[in-house]
């Protein structure tokens, strides 16, 4: 049966946001497309060997501060830069391990690389792939997305 | 003095340079620094029986070259997703060969490219193996890490 992996990643990403952060976030037909430098956070994780493509989390920088205060136990004014990128960091890879799960063939393995984070919107890009899905999600008046893109065969 | 890993990642690095623009790199002393020059940075994920990362810095006109060069463009002519192909090809380049001569099985990533480096947070608990730097034809300085998950 072939998977659908929008719904797939929705039901992921309504888990782990409402399980490790206790936040309610849900799937949403708006469009997020960050335009300005420096609001958006973008996560990463390479999934590797069966299946070969990547995983990506973009968040505005905003929602990944409250992530992270969350996440760390912090006051949110009292969040530091790098909490954040942790954060997102380790929500991507819970993402992106979920995922994995999912594209892996039985018999063959697949692995999943360290999470990169880098700030600001179309900062992050990844040649010779293609996206797969996109799906976007709303928490309070914040939107967010995740991408999952495919290596492109050669 | 530079392991066998430092020494044999130094000549992947000066191979895939000739392979690929028909030039040679010369050794440098000092790498480029890029929180304090514009660059690129392109990165390559290891997993398996050896987890780590294998990265390029570039500063942006070194990249633009890299692209106009890669993809016959005229001076001027590329744009940031030429660029960002390029970077993702060398590095792409670099860590297969690197791959090569680590331990067995592991799996190389698709490459990253992060358009301004100084935006990028690489992931705690990571050993710098190796950090080559080297001196392009043009006299711009690039750097080649290696960085192995503690």
């Amino acid at each position: 049966m072939e998977i659908d992996y929008n719904i797939e990643i929705n039901n992921y990403t309504i888990d782990i946001w409402n399980q490790i952060l206790g936040l309610e976030v849900t799937p949403t037909q708006e469009d997020y497309s960050p335009t300005e430098k420096g609001v958006t956070l973008a996560g990463c994780v390479q999934i590797m060997g069966s299946w070969e493509g990547s995983i990506e989390l973009l968040c505005p920088a905003e929602l990944a501060k409250k992530v992270a205060s969350i996440m760390f136990d912090t006051k949110l004014d009292e969040t530091s830069e790098e909490d954040i990128k942790d954060a997102l960091g380790e929500l991507t890879n819970m993402t992106g391990g979920n995922i994995k799960s999912l594209v892996h063939e039985a018999d063959q393995e697949c692995f999943l690389s360290l999470p990169a984070v880098a700030v600001s919107d179309n900062q992050m890009h990844v040649p010779g792939t293609h996206e797969v899905t996109r799906s976007t999600f709303k928490h309070g008046d914040f939107l967010f997305a995740v991408r999952m893109l495919k290596k492109v065969e050669s | 003095m530079m392991t066998d890993l430092e020494s044999n990642a130094k000549e992947y690095v000066n191979m895939v340079w000739n392979t690929l623009f028909d030039q040679s790199l010369a050794a440098a002393d000092q790498g480029l620094n890029p929180q304090e020059e514009e660059s690129r940075l392109g990165i390559v994920s290891i997993s398996g029986k050896w987890n780590g990362f294998v990265n390029i810095y570039l500063p942006s006109p070194l990249a633009v070259l890299a692209a106009e060069k890669m993809f016959f463009l005229e001076p001027g002519a590329s744009s940031q997703s030429e660029v960002q192909d390029a970077v993702g090809e060398i590095i792409n380049m670099i860590g297969g060969n690197i791959k090569a001569i680590l331990p067995e099985p592991n799996q190389l990533s698709t490459p990253d490219v992060i358009w301004n480096a100084a935006t990028y947070a690489w992931p705690e608990r990571l050993d710098l193996l190796a950090d080559l730097s080297f001196k392009s034809t043009c006299g711009q300085t690039l750097k080649v890490q290696i960085r192995q998950k503690a």
